[in-house]
């Protein structure tokens, strides 16, 4: 077997089981500086963290959680989108490879299966005011759970949509060469193939649907894109608008 | 296990030649794998020993509400009725982006700095977040905050001054 260069991966410490893989990899981090791309991954994480304090259920054993933790110092802190971006878009390949077709990134970067959530992502970064010092990416990905408890988002798992049992170190191995690949992309700063392979495939791109404001209307619209920075561009009756995040609501 | 003698571990694995490492104490199980690593390769030695205490499992503690809350206004209202004084020597830390200001890292937690309280250089004053991103921003400057200027969960622009530093 040829080696590849490897950033991500480089390093995985593998817990039997942990409460949050980002918050161990904070801790982990303290003082000193771990080698960049060190994973601190678990298949069973017990209190998973969504945005802010959003718990992510999973079933013990079933699931990937893991935390990446980089140093993209050649960013520019308003650039972190970029960042945000190539992680998705890693993600998507991988889920995309075992499963097909169907697979979306929903802005700004939840993976979507049709209509149903199989991943969510959710960054820390610690920066100054002209770099992003470091950066842990926390990842977790519904594997081969069958079963969820209601709740809001609607969630699924590639062995629900697969109808077999995925090999989560298969897939693992599969999610690090994408990462390292799209990572490579954004250290050599190609952010035009980054944003239009993130386009390509954002969820409802130029479809019609429903959206909700933050003064709670509801509105049709179409998805046209994210500006530089991130922010969702929805082509509405009355024109162009532009949100942020928690501005809009899928409906 | 502490933090540090897993830290001492990571470290001692990485000088060495080893592929994989196991380790397990008490229900703390952890595997360091290199970047040589394939499977079956060699297998790694585990290491059993006498459990004891393990923070990863430690339940966050969630009660520590109330004091957080406490501190946000009570920070306030001194500063308003101080006399004006010169504050061209104080030096200002910006948001280096767009986003939204947060004073501690999530609502239960503690703010990360009060006026009075003295920061270094890489102390972390606040987080900001934008497009799901949670950037803990860093002081650049070493001396005492002597004046928080937006409240929390406020939107901030890139460049907009957050706080004042005295660094006298």
């Amino acid at each position: 077997m040829i080696k590849t260069h490897k950033i991500i991966g480089s390093r995985i410490i593998h817990l039997a089981k942990v409460d949050s893989t980002n918050k161990f990899a904070i801790e982990l981090m303290g003082e000193d500086e771990l080698q960049e791309g060190t994973v601190i991954s678990t298949n069973n994480q017990t209190s998973g963290r969504g945005q802010k304090g959003r718990s992510w259920l999973s079933e013990a054993g079933k699931n990937i959680a893991m935390s990446i933790i980089l140093y993209p110092k050649f960013l520019h802190p308003r650039e972190q989108f970029k960042l945000s971006q190539v992680i998705s878009l890693a993600i998507w390949d991988a889920i995309h490879d075992f499963i097909g077709t169907t697979v979306s990134i929903k802005w700004p970067n939840d993976i979507y299966i049709g209509k149903k959530k199989v991943c969510g992502i959710l960054i820390q970064n610690a920066i100054s005011s002209t770099e992003i010092l470091s950066t842990v990416v926390g990842i977790g990905i519904n594997v081969n759970q069958k079963e969820f408890v209601r709740e809001l988002s609607n969630p699924t798992s590639i062995a629900l949509e697969k109808d077999s049992i995925i090999d989560l170190e298969k897939f693992k191995a599969v999610l690090f060469v994408k990462m390292n690949q799209y990572y490579l992309q954004l250290k050599t700063r190609n952010f035009e193939l980054i944003d239009k392979a993130y386009h390509q495939r954002l969820y409802q791109l130029n479809a019609t649907a429903f959206y909700q404001d933050a003064n709670r209307n509801t509105f049709t619209g179409k998805i046209i894109g994210t500006t530089p920075t991130g922010k969702l561009n929805i082509e509405t009756a009355e024109g162009l608008r532009t949100f942020d995040l928690k501005e809009v609501s899928f409906l | 296990m502490t933090f540090k003698e897993i830290q001492e571990l990571i470290k001692l694995v990485s000088k060495s030649k080893l592929n994989e490492f196991k380790v397990k104490k008490g229900d703390f199980e952890m595997t360091i794998r290199s970047e040589n690593y394939t499977k079956g390769s060699n297998a790694a030695p585990i290491i059993h020993s006498a459990p004891s205490i393990m923070p990863v499992s430690a339940p966050a503690p969630v009660p520590a509400a109330a004091p957080a809350a406490a501190a946000t206004p009570a920070a306030a209202a001194p500063e308003a009725a101080a006399p004006k004084e010169d504050t061209s020597k104080y030096i200002e830390i910006k948001s280096p982006m767009i986003g939204t200001f947060y004073r501690s890292a999530s609502p239960e937690k503690p703010v990360f700095v009060s006026v009075g309280d003295k920061v270094d250089k890489g102390s972390v004053v606040c987080i900001i977040e934008a497009m799901k991103l949670f950037n803990e921003i860093e002081a650049e400057v070493t001396g005492t905050i002597v004046k928080v200027l937006v409240e929390d969960s406020q939107p901030v622009e890139y460049d907009q001054p957050l706080f004042l530093v005295d660094p006298s």
